[in-house]
């Protein structure tokens, strides 16, 4: 996984030169904004083939996002309050309602093409469930998918959010995963529209939860893992992960050998 | 196989148009649906606003994807299909029969210069191959 600061300062010539279908590039901390207008510029150069699909790894200070589909944008604070209590607010162009990131969940970006990969769109979403399921099985929980509720579960509680916009073969915004986030930022919205959804994390589930190194190079080596047979890459190139977690289940062994197919 | 009527014309983003009583009819196609999945919502274009052709005019969402929608035809939006804001679903059921939107003030030549059935299936065996 490359860092950010190794991308700078010209992010696009340095991916230019990534070999590979897929780069997977850890975000650190980086406020909503530039992150969103670092998916805008990333999403325009993937579209036009000048650098390879990009899967960026983030965490967010406090925000809230609204997606397209209106009737689930739903905030129970006031803007005012909001402002407060230092949480921004924006209106994006993602699949879904409203949602929240903070610090301890993290979010995956993939500026991917889809035609490029192998996708067609629903795939894709349950690509991103794949990986989101690879990450929490890590941390020590098992998690399910509910038919028609996209994102994933832990028996009725929802731990990841998925939503993602796609402009001409070209997906961004993604999947967000509570690891060990503070859930209170969700009493501000109703998540995803869904009224009475109670929101959890792996801090909450399991009391603990591993160090965010180690689950993003388990997030990295799923989202080359599960990708469509025809774009696999051999693992040599991206680090596996090694910092030892006795505790933590094992994902390789659990892995299939390709995304898998589609559920509802 | 996707079904492409041979009546439409077609543009390379995957939406059809036909012409009717001097509006151009818009949808996406059956590659198009098919490629969305199940739809749970549609984000229409307003009634007299004017978009360029390739511009960005509606969003489809599917499974939690957001997907943009570009208008095959620069001319003004005339009318929108409201069955769709409760019954999305309608264009995975039949897309050529459940149109996303009117449009009037465009022109006939640019019309013409759409894909005909047999080359908007060459664009897409081009798109797979």
């Amino acid at each position: 996984m490359i860092a950010i600061e190794a991308c700078l300062p010209d992010i696009l010539t340095y991916l230019g030169r990534q070999n590979g279908p897929l780069v997977a590039v850890d975000c650190a901390l980086m406020p909503y904004q530039p992150a969103l207008d670092l998916q805008l510029t990333l999403n325009q150069a993937v579209l036009d083939g000048s650098i390879p699909s990009v899967i960026l790894l983030v965490e967010h200070p406090p925000v809230i996002t609204l997606g397209i589909h209106k009737d689930h944008n739903l905030l129970l604070s006031s803007p005012e309050l909001l402002n407060q209590q230092g949480v921004e607010c924006v209106p994006i162009r993602r699949g879904g309602g409203s949602t929240a990131h903070n610090p301890g969940q993290l979010v995956l970006y993939p500026i991917v093409s889809l035609p490029a990969l192998g996708f067609r769109v629903a795939p894709f979403v349950h690509y991103l469930e794949q990986v989101g399921m690879d990450v929490l099985l890590a941390a020590g929980v098992e998690v399910q998918r509910r038919n028609r509720y996209p994102g994933l579960w832990v028996d009725g509680r929802k731990i990841a959010s998925v939503g993602v916009q796609i402009t001409r073969g070209v997906s961004m915004h993604g999947i967000a995963i509570n690891l060990c986030n503070n859930l209170g930022i969700f009493d501000h919205i109703i998540p995803c529209g869904i009224t009475g959804v109670e929101m959890t994390s792996a801090l909450r589930e399991i009391g603990s939860c591993p160090p965010m190194a180690y689950l993003k190079a388990v997030a990295e080596q799923s989202c080359f893992h599960h990708l469509p047979q025809q774009t696999t890459v051999p693992p040599t190139a991206h680090k596996p992960p090694t910092l030892s977690t006795p505790s933590t289940p094992s994902t390789s062994s659990k892995l299939p050998d390709r995304h898998h197919g589609d559920t509802p | 196989m996707s079904k492409i009527p041979a009546e439409l014309r077609y543009s390379k983003d995957h939406e059809w148009v036909r012409l009717e009583g001097g509006r151009a009819i818009v949808g996406i196609t059956d590659y198009a649906q098919d490629s969305l999945g199940e739809i749970v919502y549609v984000e229409l274009p307003s009634v007299g606003d004017t978009f360029e052709a390739e511009e960005e005019i509606a969003n489809i969402e599917s499974v939690k994807a957001a997907s943009a929608i570009y208008n095959p035809l620069a001319g003004t939006v005339a009318a929108v299909n409201e069955a769709l804001d409760g019954s999305p679903e309608l264009v995975n059921q039949d897309c050529y029969a459940n149109h996303l939107y009117e449009l009037t003030d465009f022109e006939t030549s640019a019309f013409a210069e759409l894909l005909d059935a047999p080359a908007y299936q060459a664009w897409l065996d081009a798109q797979k191959s």
